[in-house]
This record gives C-alpha cells, structure tokens and sequence, in this order.
C-alpha cells in the first residue's frame, strides 16, 4: 500500500508538471502583454520596459519557468492587478468560502443522490421510481447557472426578497445566516452531481441485488431492510464513493458559476475575476493549485476504495 | 443449437437465427423498447428543424428592437415575450438554437475525431506513445473543465470557432481514454494478426481495419456528448467567454435577463427552458442508443 501511495504521488507530480508547462505554454501565446496591462491606462514607454523587467519578463522562457515554480511553491505569487491586493491573502480569506460551499454540496449530493437512489432500486418501477428517475435525467440536463438565476429573481419579483448577498457571514458568527447563504448555491450546485449520484447508486444496487449471496441472504429468512441494509448497500456503494469523490473536480469547477451569481466571496469567484482581467501570471498559478487539489483528491478516492472493498490491492 | 450459439456472438452482440421481419416492424420493435430514446429523437429532430429554417420561423429579426415594447408578458405577437430593448424573445430562442445546435454539431465532431486518433494510436501501439497520451489525458482529467474552457477562451478572444475549438478540445480525454480501452481488446482480434501477417503496415491496420470497428462506439459517444457541448457553450456564453454579443446566444440571454433591472422573469425563462429541452433530448437520445448498441457501456458514459 505504502509503495502504491508513493507510485501514486509520484504520478501525481508528473501530471502536474504537465499541466505546469501546458499552462505556462498556453499563456504565452495569449495576446496582450502583462507588463502592459499591469501597467494599465496613460502608461509610458519606459515604465513598461521598467515592469517588464520587474516581473521577469524579459528572461529567457526556461528561467521565467522555473522562477515561477519557486514563486508557486514558496506561495510568492505577487499583487492581483484587479484589487491590487497580494494573492496569496485573498487565497487564505476565500478558502473557507468555497470549502464550505463545497463541503454542503457534496453533502447534498450523498444524502439525496444515494437515499433516492435506494428507494428508486428498492421499489423499482414503482411510482416513485418513475419518478426519481425522472428527476434525475431532468436534473442532469438543466444548466445550474439558469436555476441559480430563477432562484434568485423568482422569489424577488413575486415577494420581494432578496438573501443577502455579497460579504459571507462566518458559520460561527451566525450559523443561520450563514447557511442561509450556503444552502441555495449548494444546492444548485449540487443538481447536476445529485441527479448523476442517483442514477448510479440505483443501477449500481440493482446489480447488487440480483447477486447469489443476496438470494442467500434472503432465503435465510432476513428482513429486507437488513438485506438491503447490511448486505447489499455495502457493495452497492463502492463505485458510488468513487464517483462522489471524482465529482469534487466538476464542484470546483462550478463553483465559478454559483459564487457569481449569488455573490459569495470565494476562490471560484476569484479565479474568475483575475482571468477577466487577463492576469495572466495569477491564472497560471491558480490552475496549478487547483490541478494539485485535485490530484489529491483523487489519491484520496483510490486509498478509500482499498479500505472499502478488501477485495481490491494495490501492489 | 450448436451451430445457433457459434454464429450467435459477434462483437458482443445476440445473434439468433430467427426469420428476418420487415424493417418497418423492427424499427417499431426498437421504439416500443426504447420510448424515451424515441421522444429525445424527435426533440432533437424538431430543434434541428426550428435551426434550419429559423429565418421562416422567428417572426421579428433578433436584433430588431422596434418589434415591441419593452418587457411584455407573453402574448400572441409575441409568445415569449420581449427583452428590456423590446426584442423578440421568441425570435431570439429560435436563432439561439441555429448557434447552439452548430456549436455543439462541430465541436463533437471535432473533439470526437481526434480523441478517435488519440485513443486507437495509444491503445495499439502502447509503450512510450501510449504513456505519454495517456499522461496528457490524465492532466486533463485532473483538471476542472468549466476552468479549462474559460482559460482557453478568454485567451483565444471570444468567438463562435473559439467556443467550438474550446468545447471540442475538453472532450477530447475522456473520449480518448473509452476508445483506448475498446481498442486494446479490439487489437488482440483475429482479423487484426491477418492483417498483420499480410504485411499491412500499421498505418493500414490503424485505419483500414481498426478504426472502422470503432465507429458505433464513436456514434454512440458522441451523441451523449452533444449535451455535454450545449450546456458548455451555454455556460460560456453566462459567463460572457462565450458567444459574443449580440448574437442570441441562449446562455447570454440568461445572463443579461438576470442584470438587467427592473426584472423580467419571462426574459430569463424560455432561452434557460430551451437548453433545458435540447440537452434532454440529447441525452434521452444517447441513453437509447447506449442501451441499444452497447449496454456494457452503461455508467462509464
């Protein structure tokens, strides 16, 4: 196991490394020079040869690459041009916003996908199960930013409520307030993962339930509850743990959608707001964080897969 | 029964020697088992329909401002209503499907071709090719996709070929990795040593006799990707990376119903319930013809 986890990171380092010199890549081709919008409007000719130079500009490609991997790993990473403020505080001040939007979303996403899921399996071509089924292919194929859109005007134009929106409240400042904010992004945010989550727990049950030790377990005399409980659950939740975790990379991505619209001060947000403002430099290093999360994320996945199935070893 | 049982597996599929019914009837039987694939299919058949011959169908032109007076409900002249300018909604949804159905038909072209190269020339060759394929491929995975089309749209400026290059080049890995896969099992096939005894160089074996094995897989997966491709472009477009202005693009107009003040809920409703409506039947669509051609796909796309 331990000569897996090591093989894995060492993947993992590789694929970041990839991704590193595509994005460093990709960045120098994009149009516009740093140094010029940097220096923004009524800017002369020596002070942009003179930010240039301040930011490394004129080095050669190799060197600039390899002083951004120092300024990446030792979290160096400069002022944002759009506020002006160093990167690396607006990182650690957004975190907790987007750990926490994410966190409620893929809590919705577990609770809802796979308690659906399960009473769709159990009770299968039953109303219900025409019902979560139905759900779930419309949830899959309606576009989060649109629902996030009418949640919000909805209620405004009919009532004339507005949730308070910039500036999140910290949970423990006041836990109503605050998930008063959470909820609904997560929640949209979660449609698409849910309606997907359900969908595979409950194909993934139903296999389950057709296998030889679940007639076993049935002709013994057990409950259904405790066939479907104890026996069939466990298995039938393997690959949907999988999933679950590799949907946190799709999450992340949405949350550049959900934390626009309903304002909340996070990383998607911010990730978004410096793309805008074509900072380039700030975006490479962004990518390259997220890229690292997200490798980490999926290590993680892998090692609980191990843990849940015995069946499954690593050499 | 023997005999039944040798000529009953080919590629993975049933054969049984039955008489064979007229094709009206089977094409019957297909529907009768597959009712939502059924209603995708004339969804879609309908919305390619309203692109084609959206100059006959919208009533107003999409930029014509004159048309109405700002912010009506919904009424005979005008069955969506009308945006904060006094434009059309229903003409603007009507054009709005001519862009999506093209950015979606030529990016799942696109990203389909070459994930089919990538894919067969990794899962036959292997070694060093293969590994480092799938190395990109895993970069690409590791890395949010909404993130990666932003990135490469606001680099490339926005613009219809770069909304369809964008959302093309984000399929391209999962796609490559499926058909890397089915060629690994496909290469150990009888037909592919004959070849190779022939002395087919591999090139020829590549896309003379591989390839065209794959084409239902291809089918099969582009089809589930044409949602995957609308709902991208139209999250593009939200964000204003995707489609430029004013073209009526189904994603902008959410947008600029949702900032506009004072608000219009109508505007926001119909160009969001489009999309809704297409990438269903898209994916109404793709699930059938998964089930039909190769049900051991099911949960992989």
């Amino acid at each position: 196991m331990r000569a897996y986890i090591i093989r894995r990171l060492l993947l993992g380092v590789g694929t970041l490394f990839i991704l590193s010199l595509a994005v460093f890549a990709m960045l120098r081709i994009a149009p516009g020079d740093p140094a010029v919008i940097r220096c923004g409007l009524a800017c002369t000719d020596t002070r942009i040869e003179a930010i240039r130079d301040d930011m490394g500009l004129n080095d050669a490609y190799h060197v600039q690459y390899l002083n951004w991997l120092g300024d990446v790993v030792t979290g160096d990473l400069g002022d944002a041009n759009f506020s002006g403020k160093p990167v690396v505080d607006s990182l650690i001040e957004r975190l907790p916003v987007t750990l926490e939007l994410l966190i409620i979303t893929i809590l919705v996403t577990a609770v809802v996908g796979i308690s659906f899921g399960i009473i769709s399996a159990v009770y299968r071509n039953s109303a219900a199960d025409y019902g979560v089924r139905v759900t779930a292919v419309l949830g899959l194929a309606v576009p989060n930013f649109w629902v996030a859109t009418l949640v919000l005007i909805v209620p405004l134009t009919l009532w004339g409520y507005a949730p308070d929106l910039g500036g999140a409240v910290g949970f423990f400042d006041d836990p109503l307030a605050n998930l008063r904010q959470f909820v609904p992004p997560a929640v949209v945010l979660g449609l698409a993962s849910s309606a997907g989550i359900m969908r595979l727990t409950r194909s993934s049950l139903l296999e389950v339930l057709r296998t030889d030790y679940v007639l076993t377990a049935r002709s013994k005399g057990l409950r259904e509850r405790v066939v479907v409980g104890r026996h069939a659950l466990r298995n039938a939740l393997i690959p949907v743990v999988t999933v679950l975790g590799l949907q946190v990379a799709a999450l992340m991505g949405g949350t550049v959608i959900v934390e626009q619209i309903f304002a909340l001060p996070g990383l998607g947000q911010f990730f978004f707001q410096t793309l805008l403002s074509r900072d380039f430099i700030v975006v490479q290093s962004l990518t390259l964080y997220i890229g690292a999360v997200v490798v980490l994320m999926n290590l993680l996945v892998d090692i609980c897969y191990a843990w849940l199935d015995p069946r499954i070893r690593y050499e | 029964m023997a005999t039944n049982e040798a000529i009953g597996r080919l590629g993975g599929m049933e054969l049984t020697l039955r008489p064979r019914r007229h094709w009206a009837r089977r094409l019957l039987g297909v529907i009768r088992q597959n009712p939502l694939g059924f209603i995708g299919l004339l969804i879609i058949l309908g919305l390619a329909a309203v692109a084609a011959f959206a100059p006959f169908i919208a009533p107003y032109d999409v930029g014509d401002f004159r048309s109405g007076t700002p912010r009506e409900d919904p009424s005979w002249s005008h069955l969506f209503g009308t945006d904060q300018l006094g434009r059309d909604v229903f003409s603007r949804v009507v054009f709005g499907a001519r862009i999506s159905m093209t950015v979606a038909f030529f990016a799942v072209i696109l990203g389909t071709g070459i994930a089919m190269v990538l894919g067969i020339v990794s899962g036959y060759l292997g070694g060093m090719v293969d590994n480092g394929i799938q190395r990109g491929v895993d970069t690409v995975i590791a890395f949010p996709q909404l993130l990666l089309l932003l990135i490469l749209a606001q680099v490339l400026g926005p613009s219809m070929e770069t909304v369809i290059l964008a959302v093309g080049l984000g399929v391209i890995a999962p796609i490559t990795r499926i058909v890397r896969g089915a060629v690994l099992s496909e290469r150990n096939n009888q037909y592919v040593e004959a070849a190779r005894a022939l002395g087919a160089s591999t090139p020829r074996i590549l896309f003379v006799h591989i390839a065209p094995n794959m084409a239902a897989l291809a089918i099969i997966i582009a089809s589930t990707l044409f949602g995957v491709a609308i709902l991208a472009e139209a999250s593009l477009s939200f964000l204003g990376l995707g489609i430029p202005i004013p073209n009526p693009s189904w994603g902008t107009d959410v947008s600029l119903a949702r900032t506009a003040r004072p608000l219009h809920i109508w505007w926001a409703l119909f160009p969001g319930l489009a999309i809704t409506v297409t990438v269903l039947g898209f994916n109404l669509l793709g699930d059938a013809l998964r089930d039909i051609f190769d049900p051991r796909l099911r949960g992989r796309l």
